[in-house]
């Protein structure tokens, strides 16, 4: 083989590896199209607004610390029903999905027991005065009026944040606080919060 | 001579561009056997309750304890981060006596290390059924970069 003839086959061969190179690339790098189902406990941050993980990192915190406070930890299984959770930041947040959550976590445990909430009470009275004055139930089976057990302890709290802005830098600060509260005496048996804090850049 | 210089530039071009690509990958290989050893451990205790996933750079865990408080098992793991700051994700999964889950997945919790950072990180078990336990520790995977 004389050089003449090297030179524009090595030239094509050279040709050809690049354009594998950079059509692989291309390939690899596209999106695809369709539906991916992700890790739901997964890290996100698409945005730096309140998100899944925030949601996950405060209920869990908030279920740990409940779990070993003096109320709870004594093992008599107290009564709780779940207050609103105020939300005070400038956000939307449904803050009944956070006590959702806690709620379902503690109940998992089996270290406490739930009262009806208000949210839930309406379906509870109805379903009450159906079985006891629609007439339509064997008597033996009616739950009677009055039987309805009062919590011991009421779960409130509130989320706040700080917003701040420089040139294309947004930073936002989370604090979420939760209390329990003993119905008859008043008195706050547990506190605890959880704070986030959250940077982007555009 | 001059022939032959002119035949073997091409060919020179092309170790020049391949040989560096063959010296990226064992040094590839090289760095991830040898990050993240629990180097205190000497009974293999540590490394048997730790599952690395992904990348993590040069982070230990130098010291794990647990302790059975209120009946539920609790955890203490002290993390030493190297020379770089570097996010992590991290959560526990929690087990019974013959190694079964007692709980659903826990949600991964971003942290962020400082250079040389020692970490403590404190798990507490949800249920007393809890009797043994795994760290997961993985190098934080951001699907996008966020925005406002």
């Amino acid at each position: 083989m004389t050089i003449k003839q090297f030179k524009p086959m090595m030239t094509r061969t050279l040709a050809v590896f690049a354009t594998m190179l950079i059509v692989g690339g291309c390939a690899s790098g596209a999106e695809r199209p369709g539906v991916q189902y992700g890790d739901a406990k997964g890290v996100e941050t698409v945005t730096n607004e309140f998100g899944s993980t925030d949601l996950q990192t405060i209920a869990e915190s908030m279920t740990r610390s409940l779990l070993q406070s003096a109320v709870i930890a004594q093992g008599n299984r107290p009564l709780i029903t779940v207050a609103d959770v105020k939300n005070k930041t400038s956000e939307y947040i449904d803050t009944r999905s956070v006590t959702d959550s806690i709620r379902a976590q503690l109940s998992k445990s089996g270290a406490v027991r739930f009262a009806v909430d208000i949210d839930a009470m309406q379906a509870q009275t109805d379903e009450l005065a159906r079985q006891n004055q629609s007439g339509l139930y064997k008597k033996k089976t009616v739950k009677k009026l009055g039987n309805m057990q009062a919590a011991d302890y009421r779960l409130e709290g509130n989320i706040t944040s700080i917003v701040k802005r420089a040139g294309n830098v947004k930073d936002v600060y989370y604090k979420f606080s939760l209390v329990l509260v003993g119905i008859e005496s008043g008195v706050l048996e547990w506190a605890d919060e959880k704070d986030i804090r959250k940077t982007s850049r555009r | 001579m001059k022939r032959a210089m002119q035949f073997r530039a091409p060919v020179i071009c092309c170790l020049a561009l391949v040989f560096p690509l063959l010296l990226a990958v064992p040094a590839v290989h090289a760095a991830d056997s040898s990050e993240g050893e629990d180097s205190i451990d000497s009974n293999g205790s540590i490394n048997s309750k730790i599952e690395r996933l992904g990348r993590i750079k040069r982070l230990r865990v130098i010291d794990l304890r647990t302790a059975q408080r209120d009946g539920l098992l609790q955890v203490q793991a002290i993390l030493e981060n190297g020379r770089k700051h570097q996010d992590i994700v991290y959560r526990a999964k929690w087990l019974d006596k013959d190694g079964f889950s007692v709980w659903g997945e826990e949600a991964w919790k971003p942290l962020s290390l400082y250079a040389r950072q020692k970490q403590n990180l404190l798990f507490v078990a949800p249920t007393p059924k809890a009797t043994d336990f795994r760290i997961e520790l993985q190098g934080e995977k951001v699907h996008e970069k966020a925005q406002h």
